[in-house]
């Protein structure tokens, strides 16, 4: 068949299309950008929430299992004296609390570190070292006149 | 989507051919890796050329403007999923326009019997009435109403012809037959279109078309 046969049915055909008009392009384009994400695997969309699910389900079953124990059979005293100082709560409670104090201690020490490290000399030292030297300047006086006297 | 084999079909009929557009053809491929690696963009820009002519065939099959954009959203969403299937120096054009007509049909049906509910439940009539019609409106419906009473082949070839204007061998990979196929089903399509739009074809009524 000559390609030049359907000439008028294809300008018939070109005079009645209803082609798509500029927002409507737009708007098949901006469907088309979409379709590569909303097309992803469905497993891929619960991925996140199920795993969140599993993990809540999770942590759920080893709560309800840990939960309602069977009352264990009672400790040797040998087994008490041993696991009494390691199973003690209150001391895992206390702990914080101790860190504190420790902070606190520790910030004492460092300021009177950098008091010494960074303080005025004159004041540390100062009145003590002209006393000294006074004493000391009568201790040599005294200590020559003596052995002058020796001599 | 029967008789939509894309990837067997575009593999196996349409050789490859490297040598031929390699520059286009390097850049539809990259288009397509980062179309499936989930790049909405580049999977915009692939199918951007074709968005008119898939809208122009959809529109004929349905005749609703509506359905025709949802026939077109399907027919690239049917392509997307077929990409990682796709040989980039096959047709997507055909494909995607045998896509679009089908898509078109089936909604075009779903429309149909949703308004013969409509009617049966003496909902008004919600189509525009002739009066309110361009007569290019009227003539699309007219043209549209021959095509419907074409057989499906021909129907589809006739459309695919002259509306999204392929070639017989695209022709022939959109609608799975043999490129000889192909041209015996246009030709016999063309010969019951002439026929029935005989005023219409005829250059004195032609003219008058708006």
């Amino acid at each position: 068949m000559n390609p030049e046969h359907d000439d008028d049915l294809r300008a018939l055909f070109d005079a009645t299309a209803e082609e798509a008009s500029g927002p409507i392009l737009t708007k098949l384009q901006a469907r088309a950008r979409e379709i590569p994400t909303a097309r992803r695997p469905w497993w891929s969309k619960l991925a996140l929430p199920g795993f969140a699910l599993l993990a809540g389900a999770a942590a759920t079953a080893l709560l309800l299992r840990a939960g309602p124990q069977a009352p264990l059979p009672e400790p040797s005293p040998v087994a008490i004296a041993v696991a009494t100082p390691q199973a003690s709560a209150p001391v895992a409670a206390e702990e914080p609390e101790r860190d504190v104090i420790a902070t606190e201690d520790e910030d004492d020490e460092l300021a009177g570190l950098e008091a010494v490290a960074w303080g005025e000399p004159d004041d540390l030292w100062g009145g003590v070292g002209v006393e000294v030297d006074a004493e000391s300047d009568e201790l040599l006086a005294a200590l020559d006149s003596w052995m002058e006297e020796d001599g | 989507m029967h008789g939509l084999t894309f990837p067997a079909v575009f593999v196996a009929t349409q050789p490859a051919n490297h040598s031929h557009k390699p520059h286009a053809m390097t850049v539809e491929h990259e288009l397509i890796e980062r179309a499936l690696a989930g790049d909405g963009q580049a999977f915009a820009s692939l199918v951007a050329p074709h968005l008119s002519m898939l809208y122009r065939v959809a529109m004929r099959a349905c005749g609703n403007p509506a359905l025709a954009e949802d026939a077109v959203q399907e027919a690239l969403t049917v392509a997307y999923q077929k990409l990682n299937r796709y040989e980039p120096d096959t047709s997507l054009k055909s494909f995607l326009a045998a896509c679009a007509m089908r898509k078109a049909q089936t909604l075009l049906r779903g429309e149909r019997r949703r308004q013969k509910r409509e009617e049966a439940a003496d909902l008004p009539e919600q189509l525009a009435g002739p009066a309110s019609v361009s007569r290019a409106k009227q003539t699309a419906a007219r043209i549209r109403e021959v095509l419907e009473s074409l057989p499906e082949k021909r129907r589809a070839a006739a459309l695919l012809r002259l509306d999204a204007g392929l070639s017989y061998s695209e022709i022939a990979t959109a609608l799975d037959t043999s490129e000889g196929s192909a041209r015996v089903l246009v030709h016999m399509a063309l010969k019951q279109l002439r026929e029935a739009l005989k005023d219409l074809v005829e250059p004195s009524s032609l003219g008058e078309t708006p």
